[in-house]
Protein backbone atom coordinates (compact mmCIF):
# COMPACT_ATOMS: atom_id res chain seq x y z
CA UNK A 1 0.00 0.00 0.00
CA UNK A 2 1.36 3.58 -1.23
CA UNK A 3 1.60 5.97 1.92
CA UNK A 4 -0.11 9.08 0.98
CA UNK A 5 0.42 11.44 4.10
CA UNK A 6 -1.76 14.24 4.78
CA UNK A 7 -0.01 17.24 6.31
CA UNK A 8 -1.58 19.44 8.51
CA UNK A 9 0.61 22.01 8.67
CA UNK A 10 4.83 22.20 8.46
CA UNK A 11 5.00 20.43 11.74
CA UNK A 12 2.72 17.64 11.74
CA UNK A 13 1.11 14.66 9.70
CA UNK A 14 -2.28 13.64 9.97
CA UNK A 15 -3.24 9.98 9.50
CA UNK A 16 -6.80 9.12 9.27
CA UNK A 17 -6.89 5.16 9.60
CA UNK A 18 -10.80 4.80 8.23
CA UNK A 19 -9.95 7.44 5.14
CA UNK A 20 -6.37 6.54 4.25
CA UNK A 21 -6.06 2.71 5.59
CA UNK A 22 -9.40 0.92 6.24
CA UNK A 23 -12.57 1.48 7.68
CA UNK A 24 -12.18 -2.36 9.23
CA UNK A 25 -8.51 -2.75 10.14
CA UNK A 26 -7.98 -6.17 11.54
CA UNK A 27 -5.05 -8.24 12.06
CA UNK A 28 -1.62 -8.17 13.50
CA UNK A 29 0.98 -9.50 10.95
CA UNK A 30 0.52 -8.73 7.28
CA UNK A 31 0.42 -12.45 6.65
CA UNK A 32 -3.12 -12.07 8.49
CA UNK A 33 -4.67 -9.59 5.80
CA UNK A 34 -4.86 -6.75 3.87
CA UNK A 35 -5.41 -4.11 6.50
CA UNK A 36 -3.08 -5.25 9.15
CA UNK A 37 -1.36 -3.82 11.88
CA UNK A 38 2.32 -4.32 10.78
CA UNK A 39 1.04 -3.00 7.32
CA UNK A 40 -0.31 0.13 8.74
CA UNK A 41 2.70 0.76 11.24
CA UNK A 42 5.53 -0.55 7.94
CA UNK A 43 3.45 2.11 5.38
CA UNK A 44 2.11 4.80 6.81
CA UNK A 45 3.12 5.42 10.77
CA UNK A 46 6.79 4.66 10.54
CA UNK A 47 7.07 7.13 7.23
CA UNK A 48 5.08 9.64 8.88
CA UNK A 49 7.06 9.27 11.88
CA UNK A 50 10.00 10.01 9.71
CA UNK A 51 9.30 12.88 7.85
CA UNK A 52 7.51 14.95 10.14
CA UNK A 53 7.64 16.37 13.94
CA UNK A 54 4.84 15.33 14.82
CA UNK A 55 2.25 12.73 13.99
CA UNK A 56 -1.64 12.61 15.10
CA UNK A 57 -3.26 9.35 14.11
CA UNK A 58 -7.48 9.71 13.76
CA UNK A 59 -8.87 6.91 15.05
CA UNK A 60 -12.54 8.36 13.91
CA UNK A 61 -14.73 7.20 11.20
CA UNK A 62 -13.11 3.22 11.27
CA UNK A 63 -15.83 0.51 12.58
CA UNK A 64 -13.13 -1.03 14.81
CA UNK A 65 -9.93 -2.33 15.53
CA UNK A 66 -9.18 -5.60 17.84
CA UNK A 67 -6.40 -5.27 19.76
CA UNK A 68 -3.81 -7.38 17.81
CA UNK A 69 -4.29 -4.75 15.03
CA UNK A 70 -3.79 -1.53 18.08
CA UNK A 71 -0.70 -3.21 19.79
CA UNK A 72 0.86 -4.23 16.47
CA UNK A 73 0.34 -0.79 15.21
CA UNK A 74 2.04 1.14 18.22
CA UNK A 75 3.33 -1.47 20.31
CA UNK A 76 5.42 -2.35 17.09
CA UNK A 77 6.80 1.20 17.63
CA UNK A 78 8.81 0.13 19.96
CA UNK A 79 9.56 -3.86 19.95
CA UNK A 80 10.14 -3.61 16.27
CA UNK A 81 11.05 -0.60 15.29
CA UNK A 82 13.24 0.30 17.94
CA UNK A 83 11.52 3.34 18.86
CA UNK A 84 11.58 5.02 22.57
CA UNK A 85 8.27 4.77 24.68
CA UNK A 86 9.30 9.14 25.63
CA UNK A 87 9.99 9.74 22.04
CA UNK A 88 6.90 8.16 20.72
CA UNK A 89 4.87 10.56 23.98
CA UNK A 90 6.65 13.79 22.02
CA UNK A 91 5.81 12.18 18.43
CA UNK A 92 2.21 10.49 18.62
CA UNK A 93 -0.88 12.15 18.90
CA UNK A 94 -4.01 10.19 19.14
CA UNK A 95 -7.13 11.30 18.15
CA UNK A 96 -10.52 9.46 18.73
CA UNK A 97 -13.91 10.59 20.65
CA UNK A 98 -13.57 7.11 22.45
CA UNK A 99 -10.86 7.82 24.75
CA UNK A 100 -10.47 4.30 25.96
CA UNK A 101 -8.86 3.81 22.37
CA UNK A 102 -6.41 6.59 23.36
CA UNK A 103 -5.54 4.74 26.74
CA UNK A 104 -5.35 1.03 25.29
CA UNK A 105 -2.59 2.30 22.61
CA UNK A 106 -0.59 4.20 24.98
CA UNK A 107 -0.66 1.31 27.26
CA UNK A 108 0.73 -1.10 24.66
CA UNK A 109 3.66 1.48 23.42
CA UNK A 110 4.24 1.78 27.42
CA UNK A 111 4.74 -1.84 28.19
CA UNK A 112 6.02 -2.92 25.17
CA UNK A 113 10.03 -4.09 24.72
CA UNK A 114 12.67 -3.44 22.58
CA UNK A 115 13.62 -6.82 20.61
CA UNK A 116 16.77 -8.23 21.50
CA UNK B 1 16.16 -95.71 -8.07
CA UNK B 2 14.01 -96.80 -10.94
CA UNK B 3 15.49 -94.81 -14.15
CA UNK B 4 12.60 -93.06 -16.26
CA UNK B 5 12.35 -93.90 -19.86
CA UNK B 6 12.30 -90.97 -22.21
CA UNK B 7 8.59 -90.95 -23.16
CA UNK B 8 7.68 -91.03 -19.39
CA UNK B 9 9.63 -88.43 -18.61
CA UNK B 10 7.84 -86.49 -21.05
CA UNK B 11 4.21 -87.70 -19.59
CA UNK B 12 5.27 -86.27 -16.15
CA UNK B 13 6.31 -83.00 -17.37
CA UNK B 14 3.33 -82.24 -19.58
CA UNK B 15 1.44 -83.56 -16.72
CA UNK B 16 3.17 -81.15 -14.39
CA UNK B 17 2.49 -78.30 -16.69
CA UNK B 18 -1.37 -78.48 -17.13
CA UNK B 19 -1.68 -79.43 -13.66
CA UNK B 20 0.27 -75.86 -13.34
CA UNK B 21 -1.71 -74.61 -16.10
CA UNK B 22 -4.94 -75.53 -14.22
CA UNK B 23 -3.98 -74.22 -10.63
CA UNK B 24 -3.07 -70.25 -12.17
CA UNK B 25 -6.79 -70.51 -14.10
CA UNK B 26 -7.98 -71.20 -10.97
CA UNK B 27 -6.11 -68.36 -8.80
CA UNK B 28 -7.35 -66.17 -11.34
CA UNK B 29 -10.73 -67.29 -11.72
CA UNK B 30 -10.92 -66.86 -7.43
CA UNK B 31 -8.93 -63.46 -8.17
CA UNK B 32 -11.68 -62.35 -10.47
CA UNK B 33 -14.78 -63.42 -8.54
CA UNK B 34 -13.24 -61.95 -5.21
CA UNK B 35 -13.01 -58.95 -7.55
CA UNK B 36 -16.78 -58.66 -8.85
CA UNK B 37 -18.04 -59.30 -5.00
CA UNK B 38 -15.80 -56.14 -3.44
CA UNK B 39 -17.52 -53.96 -6.25
CA UNK B 40 -21.07 -55.01 -5.27
CA UNK B 41 -20.60 -54.65 -1.70
CA UNK B 42 -18.31 -51.47 -2.17
CA UNK B 43 -19.55 -48.78 0.35
CA UNK B 44 -18.75 -46.70 -2.48
CA UNK B 45 -21.89 -47.88 -4.22
CA UNK B 46 -24.12 -47.26 -1.13
CA UNK B 47 -26.24 -44.39 -0.71
CA UNK B 48 -26.72 -43.81 2.87
CA UNK B 49 -29.92 -41.23 3.70
CA UNK B 50 -29.58 -39.80 7.03
CA UNK B 51 -32.47 -37.97 8.48
CA UNK B 52 -31.29 -34.19 9.92
CA UNK B 53 -32.90 -33.66 13.07
CA UNK B 54 -36.13 -31.85 13.93
CA UNK B 55 -34.44 -29.36 15.69
CA UNK B 56 -31.23 -28.13 14.46
CA UNK B 57 -29.72 -26.74 17.64
CA UNK B 58 -26.00 -26.16 18.91
CA UNK B 59 -26.67 -23.79 21.62
CA UNK B 60 -29.13 -25.84 23.90
CA UNK B 61 -30.06 -28.41 25.87
CA UNK B 62 -27.28 -31.27 26.68
CA UNK B 63 -30.00 -33.72 25.07
CA UNK B 64 -31.24 -32.07 21.45
CA UNK B 65 -27.18 -30.90 21.34
CA UNK B 66 -26.26 -34.37 21.70
CA UNK B 67 -28.77 -35.56 18.80
CA UNK B 68 -27.06 -32.71 16.58
CA UNK B 69 -23.88 -33.98 17.52
CA UNK B 70 -24.75 -37.42 16.76
CA UNK B 71 -26.12 -36.46 13.20
CA UNK B 72 -22.65 -34.86 12.17
CA UNK B 73 -21.09 -37.95 13.44
CA UNK B 74 -23.24 -40.04 11.31
CA UNK B 75 -22.74 -38.45 8.46
CA UNK B 76 -18.89 -37.92 8.96
CA UNK B 77 -18.12 -41.83 9.56
CA UNK B 78 -20.52 -42.81 6.93
CA UNK B 79 -18.29 -40.31 4.00
CA UNK B 80 -15.16 -41.66 5.63
CA UNK B 81 -16.07 -45.16 5.27
CA UNK B 82 -16.82 -44.14 1.54
CA UNK B 83 -20.53 -44.34 1.30
CA UNK B 84 -22.37 -41.44 -0.81
CA UNK B 85 -24.83 -39.65 1.92
CA UNK B 86 -28.49 -37.75 1.02
CA UNK B 87 -29.09 -35.51 3.62
CA UNK B 88 -32.70 -35.66 3.95
CA UNK B 89 -34.01 -32.44 5.38
CA UNK B 90 -37.44 -33.43 5.72
CA UNK B 91 -38.18 -33.90 9.39
CA UNK B 92 -36.60 -30.80 9.96
CA UNK B 93 -39.09 -28.43 11.15
CA UNK B 94 -36.44 -25.80 13.22
CA UNK B 95 -33.89 -23.98 12.76
CA UNK B 96 -31.03 -22.08 15.55
CA UNK B 97 -28.57 -19.79 14.67
CA UNK B 98 -25.75 -22.09 16.15
CA UNK B 99 -27.19 -25.12 14.39
CA UNK B 100 -27.53 -23.22 11.09
CA UNK B 101 -23.92 -21.66 11.55
CA UNK B 102 -22.29 -25.21 12.32
CA UNK B 103 -24.20 -26.90 9.22
CA UNK B 104 -22.42 -23.69 7.39
CA UNK B 105 -19.04 -24.91 8.27
CA UNK B 106 -19.76 -28.81 8.31
CA UNK B 107 -21.24 -28.78 4.47
CA UNK B 108 -18.35 -26.63 3.02
CA UNK B 109 -16.03 -29.08 5.22
CA UNK B 110 -17.63 -32.43 4.00
CA UNK B 111 -18.23 -30.97 -0.07
CA UNK B 112 -14.01 -30.24 -0.25
CA UNK B 113 -13.05 -33.15 1.48
CA UNK B 114 -15.72 -35.63 -0.08
CA UNK B 115 -16.48 -33.80 -3.56
CA UNK B 116 -19.86 -35.02 -5.41
CA UNK B 117 -20.61 -37.75 -2.71
CA UNK B 118 -23.02 -35.36 -0.78
CA UNK B 119 -26.68 -34.96 -1.87
CA UNK B 120 -30.02 -33.94 0.09
CA UNK B 121 -33.62 -33.01 -0.67
CA UNK B 122 -35.62 -29.92 -0.03
CA UNK B 123 -36.93 -29.30 3.40
CA UNK B 124 -40.48 -30.08 3.79
CA UNK B 125 -40.55 -26.77 5.72
CA UNK B 126 -40.94 -23.57 3.58
CA UNK B 127 -39.13 -21.55 6.30
CA UNK B 128 -36.14 -23.98 7.12
CA UNK B 129 -35.98 -23.96 3.19
CA UNK B 130 -35.57 -19.99 2.98
CA UNK B 131 -33.04 -20.24 5.29
CA UNK B 132 -30.92 -22.79 4.11
CA UNK B 133 -31.10 -21.41 0.66
CA UNK B 134 -30.38 -18.19 2.20
CA UNK B 135 -26.78 -19.43 3.58
CA UNK B 136 -26.28 -21.31 0.83
CA UNK B 137 -26.34 -24.86 2.28
CA UNK B 138 -28.51 -25.88 -0.50
CA UNK B 139 -26.96 -24.58 -3.16
CA UNK B 140 -23.83 -26.29 -2.10
CA UNK B 141 -25.27 -29.75 -1.58
CA UNK B 142 -26.65 -29.12 -5.48
CA UNK B 143 -29.99 -28.30 -4.81
CA UNK B 144 -30.91 -25.47 -7.40
CA UNK B 145 -32.73 -22.40 -5.01
CA UNK B 146 -36.17 -22.29 -6.01
CA UNK B 147 -37.64 -19.95 -3.43
CA UNK B 148 -38.23 -16.10 -3.08
CA UNK B 149 -36.20 -14.83 0.74
CA UNK B 150 -39.23 -12.74 2.13
CA UNK B 151 -39.31 -14.14 5.43
CA UNK B 152 -38.41 -11.56 8.59
CA UNK B 153 -36.77 -14.62 10.28
CA UNK B 154 -34.98 -15.03 7.44
CA UNK B 155 -33.60 -12.13 5.98
CA UNK B 156 -32.37 -10.22 9.07
CA UNK B 157 -30.17 -13.01 9.49
CA UNK B 158 -26.10 -11.42 7.95
CA UNK B 159 -23.50 -14.31 7.05
CA UNK B 160 -20.42 -13.75 6.46
CA UNK B 161 -17.70 -16.56 5.92
CA UNK B 162 -13.51 -15.44 4.88
CA UNK B 163 -10.30 -17.13 4.91
CA UNK B 164 -8.12 -14.40 6.29
CA UNK B 165 -8.35 -11.76 8.95
CA UNK B 166 -10.54 -9.21 6.93
CA UNK B 167 -13.40 -7.26 8.84
CA UNK B 168 -14.43 -6.03 5.53
CA UNK B 169 -17.26 -8.45 4.34
CA UNK B 170 -18.53 -7.78 8.06
CA UNK B 171 -18.63 -3.91 7.42
CA UNK B 172 -22.90 -3.89 6.63
CA UNK B 173 -23.86 -5.32 9.57
CA UNK B 174 -21.33 -3.34 11.84
CA UNK B 175 -22.87 -0.04 10.58
CA UNK B 176 -26.29 -1.56 11.31
CA UNK B 177 -25.34 -2.04 14.43
CA UNK B 178 -23.62 1.30 14.74
CA UNK B 179 -26.87 3.07 13.52
CA UNK B 180 -28.75 1.02 16.18
CA UNK B 181 -26.55 1.07 19.17
CA UNK B 182 -24.04 3.52 18.45
CA UNK B 183 -20.82 3.78 18.11
CA UNK B 184 -19.14 3.02 21.03
CA UNK B 185 -20.99 -0.30 21.80
CA UNK B 186 -20.60 -1.35 17.37
CA UNK B 187 -16.82 -0.41 18.16
CA UNK B 188 -16.20 -2.98 21.09
CA UNK B 189 -18.09 -5.78 19.16
CA UNK B 190 -16.20 -4.99 15.93
CA UNK B 191 -13.10 -5.40 18.53
CA UNK B 192 -13.95 -8.81 19.53
CA UNK B 193 -14.98 -9.99 16.35
CA UNK B 194 -11.65 -8.67 14.45
CA UNK B 195 -9.76 -10.43 17.72
CA UNK B 196 -11.59 -13.71 16.72
CA UNK B 197 -11.06 -13.96 13.25
CA UNK B 198 -7.07 -13.17 14.24
CA UNK B 199 -7.24 -15.55 16.84
CA UNK B 200 -8.59 -18.03 14.00
CA UNK B 201 -5.85 -17.52 11.64
CA UNK B 202 -2.43 -17.32 14.54
CA UNK B 203 -3.94 -20.48 16.38
CA UNK B 204 -6.60 -22.52 14.83
CA UNK B 205 -4.82 -22.84 11.55
CA UNK B 206 -1.51 -21.66 12.70
CA UNK B 207 -0.61 -25.73 10.38
CA UNK B 208 -1.79 -25.12 8.09
CA UNK B 209 -1.45 -21.20 7.21
CA UNK B 210 -5.23 -20.63 6.85
CA UNK B 211 -8.61 -21.63 7.20
CA UNK B 212 -11.98 -21.09 6.86
CA UNK B 213 -14.45 -19.07 9.45
CA UNK B 214 -18.04 -18.47 9.14
CA UNK B 215 -19.87 -16.00 11.18
CA UNK B 216 -23.77 -15.62 11.55
CA UNK B 217 -25.38 -12.45 13.07
CA UNK B 218 -28.27 -10.48 13.65
CA UNK B 219 -29.69 -7.19 15.65
CA UNK B 220 -32.96 -6.91 16.59
CA UNK B 221 -33.78 -4.06 18.94
CA UNK B 222 -30.87 -3.42 20.49
CA UNK B 223 -30.55 -7.60 21.01
CA UNK B 224 -27.34 -8.83 19.52
CA UNK B 225 -26.38 -12.30 18.69
CA UNK B 226 -22.96 -13.04 16.82
CA UNK B 227 -21.57 -16.67 16.54
CA UNK B 228 -18.37 -17.50 14.84
CA UNK B 229 -17.07 -21.11 14.02
CA UNK B 230 -14.08 -22.41 12.89
CA UNK B 231 -12.76 -25.94 12.20
CA UNK B 232 -9.49 -26.02 12.93
CA UNK B 233 -7.30 -26.61 15.84
CA UNK B 234 -9.04 -25.95 19.10
CA UNK B 235 -8.58 -24.10 22.12
CA UNK B 236 -7.63 -26.77 24.14
CA UNK B 237 -5.51 -28.60 21.63
CA UNK B 238 -3.76 -25.46 20.66
CA UNK B 239 -2.93 -24.57 24.62
CA UNK B 240 -1.90 -28.15 25.39
CA UNK B 241 1.26 -27.78 22.90
CA UNK B 242 2.79 -26.00 24.64
CA UNK B 243 2.16 -27.44 28.37
CA UNK B 244 2.39 -25.85 31.40
CA UNK B 245 3.93 -27.03 34.77
CA UNK B 246 0.12 -27.15 35.96
CA UNK B 247 -1.16 -28.79 32.63
CA UNK B 248 1.29 -32.05 33.93
CA UNK B 249 0.40 -31.90 37.49
CA UNK B 250 -3.39 -31.78 36.54
CA UNK B 251 -2.99 -34.84 34.20
CA UNK B 252 -4.35 -32.58 31.36
CA UNK B 253 -1.39 -33.51 28.75
CA UNK B 254 -2.62 -36.84 28.88
CA UNK B 255 -6.35 -37.26 29.92
CA UNK B 256 -6.87 -34.75 26.64
CA UNK B 257 -10.67 -33.99 26.55
CA UNK B 258 -11.15 -34.46 30.60
CA UNK B 259 -10.14 -30.52 31.29
CA UNK B 260 -10.86 -28.90 27.95
CA UNK B 261 -13.37 -26.33 29.58
CA UNK B 262 -10.82 -25.60 32.28
CA UNK B 263 -8.49 -24.63 29.44
CA UNK B 264 -10.59 -22.56 27.67
CA UNK B 265 -11.32 -20.78 30.69
CA UNK B 266 -7.75 -20.45 31.54
CA UNK B 267 -7.68 -19.01 27.62
CA UNK B 268 -10.36 -15.94 28.62
CA UNK B 269 -8.16 -15.51 31.68
CA UNK B 270 -5.53 -14.48 29.02
CA UNK B 271 -3.10 -17.46 28.69
CA UNK B 272 -1.78 -18.16 25.28
CA UNK B 273 -0.14 -20.84 23.26
CA UNK B 274 2.74 -18.25 22.12
CA UNK B 275 3.71 -17.48 26.01
CA UNK B 276 4.67 -13.77 24.81
CA UNK B 277 3.21 -11.06 26.95
CA UNK B 278 2.03 -8.96 24.39
CA UNK B 279 -0.58 -11.60 22.83
CA UNK B 280 -3.54 -13.60 24.20
CA UNK B 281 -5.34 -10.42 25.08
CA UNK B 282 -8.33 -11.59 22.26
CA UNK B 283 -10.60 -13.34 24.52
CA UNK B 284 -10.20 -11.74 28.02
CA UNK B 285 -11.37 -8.60 25.98
CA UNK B 286 -14.49 -10.12 24.65
CA UNK B 287 -15.16 -11.44 28.34
CA UNK B 288 -14.86 -7.80 29.69
CA UNK B 289 -16.75 -6.60 26.78
CA UNK B 290 -19.38 -9.13 27.56
CA UNK B 291 -19.36 -8.54 31.16
CA UNK B 292 -20.15 -4.79 30.45
CA UNK B 293 -23.19 -5.12 28.25
CA UNK B 294 -26.42 -5.76 30.53
CA UNK B 295 -27.29 -9.52 30.73
CA UNK B 296 -24.47 -10.28 27.88
CA UNK B 297 -23.75 -13.96 27.31
CA UNK B 298 -20.44 -15.75 26.11
CA UNK B 299 -20.06 -18.85 25.59
CA UNK B 300 -17.34 -21.21 24.08
CA UNK B 301 -17.44 -24.54 23.00
CA UNK B 302 -14.01 -25.95 21.86
CA UNK B 303 -13.25 -30.00 21.32
CA UNK B 304 -14.71 -31.16 24.40
CA UNK B 305 -14.98 -29.05 26.78
CA UNK B 306 -17.18 -25.73 26.92
CA UNK B 307 -17.10 -22.36 28.94
CA UNK B 308 -19.97 -19.86 29.68
CA UNK B 309 -20.40 -16.53 31.03
CA UNK B 310 -24.20 -15.61 31.92
CA UNK B 311 -24.73 -12.00 32.72
CA UNK B 312 -28.02 -12.50 34.40
CA UNK B 313 -26.40 -15.19 36.69
CA UNK B 314 -23.43 -12.64 37.03
CA UNK B 315 -22.01 -16.39 36.55
CA UNK B 316 -18.76 -18.26 34.80
CA UNK B 317 -19.28 -21.75 34.39
CA UNK B 318 -17.08 -24.70 32.74
CA UNK B 319 -18.09 -28.51 31.47
CA UNK B 320 -17.75 -30.72 29.26
CA UNK B 321 -19.36 -31.85 25.85
CA UNK B 322 -20.65 -35.68 25.24
CA UNK B 323 -19.92 -35.19 21.88
CA UNK B 324 -16.69 -32.95 20.84
CA UNK B 325 -17.11 -30.08 18.29
CA UNK B 326 -14.53 -29.40 15.41
CA UNK B 327 -12.89 -26.71 16.32
CA UNK B 328 -14.40 -23.98 17.51
CA UNK B 329 -17.57 -22.35 18.19
CA UNK B 330 -18.14 -18.60 19.97
CA UNK B 331 -21.45 -17.27 20.78
CA UNK B 332 -22.30 -13.51 21.99
CA UNK B 333 -25.71 -12.49 23.32
CA UNK B 334 -25.56 -8.52 23.86
CA UNK B 335 -28.53 -6.87 25.39
CA UNK B 336 -27.10 -3.13 24.24
CA UNK B 337 -30.59 -1.06 25.37
CA UNK B 338 -28.56 1.12 27.37
CA UNK B 339 -26.96 2.64 24.82
CA UNK B 340 -28.06 5.00 22.01
CA UNK B 341 -27.18 5.85 19.05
Amino acid sequence: MDAQLVRYNAMTIVLNIAKQFSRSPAGRYVTDGPFSGQAFRENLLLPALRQSETVEVQLDGALGFGSSFLEEAFGGLVREAGLKAETLHQKLRISSKLKTYEQRIWHYVDDAKPKG
Amino acid sequence: MKKLSSKQKNFCARRSRNAMRLRAKASAARRRSRKVASRVASPRHLLEVIHVPVYVRYYAPKEQRKEFGRFLERVENYLVQGKNVSLDFSNTKRLFPCGVLIIMGVVDDWVQRFPNRLTANYPADDLVEQMLQHVDVLQKLGLPPRKNISHDDVTRWHYFTGLNVDATPVEPFMEQVRNVVGAEAQMGLADCVNEAMTNVRHHAYEKSGGGRWWIFATISDKRIFVAMHDRGASIPATLLEKPEIWDYLTGRVWRQGRADGKLISAAADGRTSTKLPYRGKGLPEMLQFTKEAENGELAIYSRSGFFRFSGREQMESVGRLTKPITGTLIVWMLNLSGTTP
